[in-house]
């Protein structure tokens, strides 16, 4: 069943001088089984529209239904939607409490009411989605373990409430190269064992590589929805004017292309701009005059 | 020109709660000279901020010795000394930044250093107008965007006139925008005031805007070079899980399949030219 929003606005402090509008009619349907992009620039409403999917907060104008519950209405179950709706904030290590890994990923499943050996499995199954070993990690303190370790303990302890959907908010920032790698190869593992994920970004390179649809925010609107190669072949230029970074492939091929080579423009990894110009080269159409 | 920096087999242990040693730093030799950029890159866990905080005292040699401009900060009489002489910018603009207006918080080292107070608010002028937030003087910080946060705390630094900028990740927790605009100070910092800066980051990107990257990798210095030289050897790089940046990885595609192309090429600028030469 979709996430469904219906021209979702919201005002931060309203009726007071603080008064400031982050969303602004938002019309969006998210369905599972995808892998969403979010980007926009800093204020843009990325992290606001992220917390209304599992009702963190409420619009203050239309809807939002998940599985069909109106998250609005009196009474609607909000535990289950966070069950179902898992959201991993930025340095969600800073959240971390409690003296061992096993406590920490067990924290929310335990108000699920399960048996002690089920709780078990669920910490071991998260464990394992984050390539973390759980006999040598389990009694660990999460406060002893790297950065990296400590930002997927953070992910498994999200993951050990079997999430539908997975929000993710800038999961490698502050990360080294080899971190940020793992992380995101774990959370494609995760798309491809069927959990619908948004994946809020500044990282276009990132999102090239991964995502199927993106979404660009701009003042409180979404300005593109669409494939994600669509959205960087049709309006570079214009992710640019708004503050955003293209991937750095696609910055090469529009060079080139003002050069007046004839490439292919929806090349976003280094294999395929590799491909693009060898193919040009061996039909001799280098050009090299601004045009 | 003398160095201004001079780390002689730098050794530094960590001991954990469990009692057991970790050794972070295993024998480091580096000279730094006034006025040079120098990045330091490296994962987490291979020393590069335990090299750092040994640059203002922060932390004091267990074995080895660090010079700066001729003061050993095994000295404790030249603590304070050192440490005017060389600033630090850390990740979280949020943690450095201490007073409820701006001016107020740029003004709050130079206090400390008991400086005149007509003189305290030139310093203040000055540093603004350096990292471009003048016009934010009687802001108050927490609403500042985190590209102008982290400014501030950089002209908090600068009011106490260091000749020497440490930054340690200071845009690991910025946006793109916020990114810019910082390593645009910092290029300022080091080509019109003159400063000696050591940048330490994760991104690439800003490691090849250095005159110099220092690689490091357990606790031993493994690279250094000029940029073009260090990130040249992408399969050194590679094997040390480290970025390699997009065009250097296309210019190795290129050149495996028969493309002859300088092997220092970094930006899309110097691909466009390559390819068209």
């Amino acid at each position: 069943m979709p996430i469904r929003l219906e021209n979702v606005s919201y005002v931060y402090q309203p009726d007071s001088p603080f008064q400031a509008e982050a969303l602004h009619e938002v019309n969006l349907v998210i369905n599972e089984g995808e892998f969403i992009g979010l980007v926009g620039h800093t204020g843009s409403g990325k992290s606001t529209l992220a917390q209304h999917l599992n009702g963190l907060l409420k619009p203050t104008g239309g809807k939002v239904y998940v599985d069909d519950w109106d998250l609005t209405a009196p009474g609607v179950p909000l535990k289950k939607i966070r069950e179902k709706v898992g959201l991993v904030f930025q340095y969600p290590e800073h959240q971390l409490f409690e003296d061992t890994v096993y406590k920490e990923i067990a924290f929310g499943p335990k108000n699920l009411g399960l048996s002690a050996e089920a709780l078990t499995q669920r910490v071991k199954k998260a464990l394992q989605m984050v390539h973390l070993d759980y006999d040598i990690y389990a009694d660990a303190s999460p406060f002893d373990l790297s950065g990296g370790e400590k930002r997927r303990v953070a992910l498994a302890s999200v993951l050990a409430m079997e999430p539908a959907y997975l929000i993710l908010d800038e999961p490698t920032a502050g990360l080294d190269p080899r971190s940020r790698l793992e992380i995101m190869e774990q959370i494609g593992e995760l798309h491809n064992a069927g959990i619908t994920v948004i994946l809020i970004s500044h990282n276009m390179d990132d999102v090239a590589q991964l995502t199927e649809r993106l979404i660009v925010m701009h003042q409180g609107r979404i300005i593109y929805d669409d494939a994600t190669r669509r959205v960087f072949l049709n309006h570079a230029a214009r992710l640019k004017e708004f503050g955003l970074d293209i991937p750095t492939v696609t910055k090469l091929v529009l060079a080139l292309q003002k050069k007046g080579w004839q490439l292919r423009q929806d090349v976003f990894t280094v294999e395929e701009a590799r491909d693009e110009i060898l193919k040009v080269i061996r039909e001799g159409q280098r050009h090299c005059s601004e045009i | 020109m003398d160095e201004i920096i001079k780390i002689n087999n730098l050794e530094h242990w960590y001991i954990n709660v469990q009692g057991h040693n970790r050794q972070a730093l295993k024998g480091i030799n580096l000279q730094i000279r006034p006025g040079e950029f120098v990045a330091i890159i490296g994962h987490n866990g291979s020393g590069k901020s335990t090299l750092a905080m040994h640059l203002n005292a922060l932390l004091i040699p267990d074995h080895g010795s660090v010079i700066i401009n001729g003061m050993d900060t095994r000295k404790p009489e030249l603590l304070w000394d050192i440490r005017q002489q060389v600033g630090m910018v850390f990740q979280n603009p949020d943690n450095q930044l201490i007073a409820t207006v701006v001016e107020d918080d740029v003004a709050f080292g130079p206090e400390n250093l008991g400086i005149e107070p007509a003189q305290i608010s030139h310093l203040v002028n000055e540093s603004l107008r350096i990292v471009d937030m003048s016009a934010y003087r009687k802001q108050a910080p927490h609403l500042l965007s985190g590209g102008q946060k982290q400014r501030v705390a950089i002209a908090g630094i600068l009011a106490m006139k260091p000749n020497v900028m440490v930054l340690d990740e200071p845009t690991a927790m910025l946006d793109p925008a916020g990114r810019a605009e910082v390593m645009q100070t910092v290029l300022k910092l080091n080509q019109e005031e003159n400063l000696t800066i050591i940048l330490i980051t994760h991104f690439m990107e800003e490691a090849i805007l250095a005159d110099r990257v220092v690689v490091m990798e357990e606790g031993h210095i493994v690279m250094d070079g000029r940029p073009r030289e260090v990130f040249a050897q992408v399969g050194k790089i590679k094997a040390l899980g480290l970025d390699v940046p997009p065009m250097m990885e296309l210019r190795n595609q290129l050149n495996q399949a028969g493309v002859q192309l300088p092997a220092d090429i970094l930006t899309v600028e110097e691909m466009v030219v390559a390819l068209c030469r």
